[in-house]
């Protein structure tokens, strides 16, 4: 589903972030990127979802070279991926609710029909009670679940997520990573950026990064 | 076709939100535009009052002969046989009245308010004169002329020896079609500057708001927006400043009829008219309100390209 072959990137002045690294992930893998701030993780989550173009190397997502996408096919390559940010994005001026129904109503559906699965999504991340809450009114953990609700709705083959625990207790956390792994339980391919090591074990696959190079990579027996 | 439709009614929704989120700076952008549009739609609701005027002023036209001043009174008076006889061989009759050099001056001390300085002078500088009343009336429309026999008889009467000059009255009429001409090619001029501030005070409303909301673009630009969707609600804002602004310059400019017309009626009476200023007719009005949103949209295509390619 996802191919990196020998990707670098460098950023002026002469910073490199990525340097000659290949892997593949298949559909459904839970896949952890792990390694310290400044390894690299958040620039493959950006070229993955094509808002970073690799320097040298060829990124493929389902078969399609990032590095080919114009500018009119970029928001539909983008509407098949779930992105979970640090920082959650969220619009602080729009409920939780209609926060989650965005990404549908940009993708054309009918009001009714996102109020339907965005409610659906929202419960699923046990907000139903946050609906009509701005994000400034819940908490860390609650903001970062309602993330992950705007990133589900769309029902995308793909997620990324940014150190989605960066900021959040253990509870918070434990919840946050259920509710991924559930989702590649279910066939989405989640890939997660991750210093955390408690995660760790739940993944199929961890790709070691130490600045902007790969090391070993760690593969779930089963 | 209808998630197109469904997406143009969720932007314009949009951009009522955005104005009614910050109703001081909408208010203010408004009223910033309508004063700039209020200048040429009252220019154009002043000519579009006086044209009807002006094309309808008929007149009979006259010719004023001014004799040499060293011509004798008798051969002054004698003059008259000869313009009757220009008069019927050229198919225009008119009334001739004779002015004495006197009684021109008593005139001219009366009405002129100069009688002091007159009585200064000593001698009367002024010469006897004819003045020709034509009984034909005619049209004089801001794209007419003199009929062409007049002007041919007063060529005829210059070259008679005892004339010094000729005069046609109705020359002030060719003057006041050429004001007419100059006052509208300077409205348009006024027209086009205005539009240029109109769109640049929109083009800069428009870059303030992409920049205040430039955490939600890049969010929905991550969410798969395409950059229609994301500038749409710019667009309508835009065009809804425009056409509120265009409305307010409209109320403003009828507004300030009110008193004008007041001051207008009290001059047209010593005249015996009731002439007054109306306001613009519906279909001018709906004319320039439909120019002034295209002004906005304009104004807001240009910002919004410029703004969301810089933030992309």
């Amino acid at each position: 589903m996802i191919e990196f072959k020998q990707v670098s990137k460098h950023f002026p002045p002469g910073v490199s972030a990525l340097s000659d690294v290949s892997f593949s992930i298949e559909r459904g893998e839970l896949v952890f990127l792990a390694g310290p701030s400044g390894a690299g993780k958040s620039t493959i989550l950006k070229m993955i979802a094509a808002i970073e173009r690799p320097t040298s190397g060829q990124v493929l997502v389902n078969g399609q070279d990032i590095a080919g996408l114009n500018t009119a096919a970029l928001p539909y390559f983008r509407r098949n991926i779930g992105l979970i940010l640090q920082d959650h994005a969220l619009l602080l001026d729009r409920t939780i609710l209609e926060n989650v129904m965005l990404p549908l109503l940009i993708g054309g559906a009918t009001k009714a029909e996102a109020l339907i699965r965005a409610n659906a999504a929202i419960e699923k991340m046990n907000l139903s009670d946050k609906i009509d809450a701005f994000p400034l009114a819940l908490s860390g953990g609650e903001q970062q679940r309602a993330a992950i609700a705007r990133a589900i709705v769309n029902r995308p083959q793909l997620i990324l997520a940014d150190e989605p625990t960066a900021y959040l207790d253990r509870d918070n956390a434990k919840k946050v990573m259920q509710a991924l792994q559930a989702f590649s339980a279910a066939g989405v391919t989640c890939i997660i950026s991750s210093h955390d090591e408690e995660f760790l074990v739940s993944a199929s696959r961890v790709i070691y990064l130490n600045q902007g190079k790969q090391g070993d990579s760690w593969q779930s027996a089963a | 076709m209808k998630i197109w439709i469904r997406q143009h009614a969720s932007a314009s929704l949009s951009a009522m939100k955005q104005i009614i989120s910050a109703p001081g700076n909408f208010l203010f952008n408004v009223l910033v535009v309508a004063v700039a549009l209020s200048l040429p739609i009252t220019g154009l609701t002043l000519i579009e009052n006086i044209r009807p005027v002006s094309d309808q002023l008929s007149i009979a036209p006259e010719l004023s002969l001014f004799l040499k001043t060293d011509l004798t009174r008798t051969d002054a008076i004698a003059l008259a046989d000869t313009i009757k006889k220009m008069l019927k061989t050229a198919g225009t009759p008119a009334k001739l009245v004779f002015v004495p050099r006197e009684t021109a001056l008593t005139g001219l001390q009366n009405n002129s308010g100069l009688g002091d300085v007159l009585a200064t002078l000593g001698q009367n500088p002024l010469p006897d004169a004819y003045v020709l009343s034509f009984e034909q009336h005619f049209e004089l429309t801001t794209q007419q002329s003199s009929p062409v026999k007049i002007e041919a008889l007063a060529a005829q009467l210059q070259k008679l020896p005892e004339v010094d000059h000729v005069q046609i009255d109705s020359n002030w009429i060719k003057r006041l079609a050429a004001l007419m001409h100059l006052a509208q090619f300077m409205l348009v001029g006024l027209a086009i500057i205005l539009s240029i501030v109109v769109v640049t005070v929109i083009f800069n409303a428009t870059r303030l708001q992409v920049l205040s909301h430039r955490a939600e673009i890049r969010v929905i630009r991550l969410l798969g927006a395409t950059n229609q969707y994301i500038r749409r609600p710019y667009y309508y804002a835009g065009a809804l400043l425009g056409a509120t602004a265009g409305l307010t310059a409209l109320a403003l400019v009828a507004a300030v009829l009110q008193p004008l017309n007041q001051a207008i009626l009290e001059f047209a009476s010593l005249y015996g008219s009731n002439f007054q200023l109306a306001p613009l007719n519906l279909t001018f009005s709906v004319y320039l309100l439909i120019s002034a949103a295209i002004l906005g949209l304009f104004g807001a295509f240009l910002s919004v390209r410029h703004q969301i390619s810089q933030l992309s």
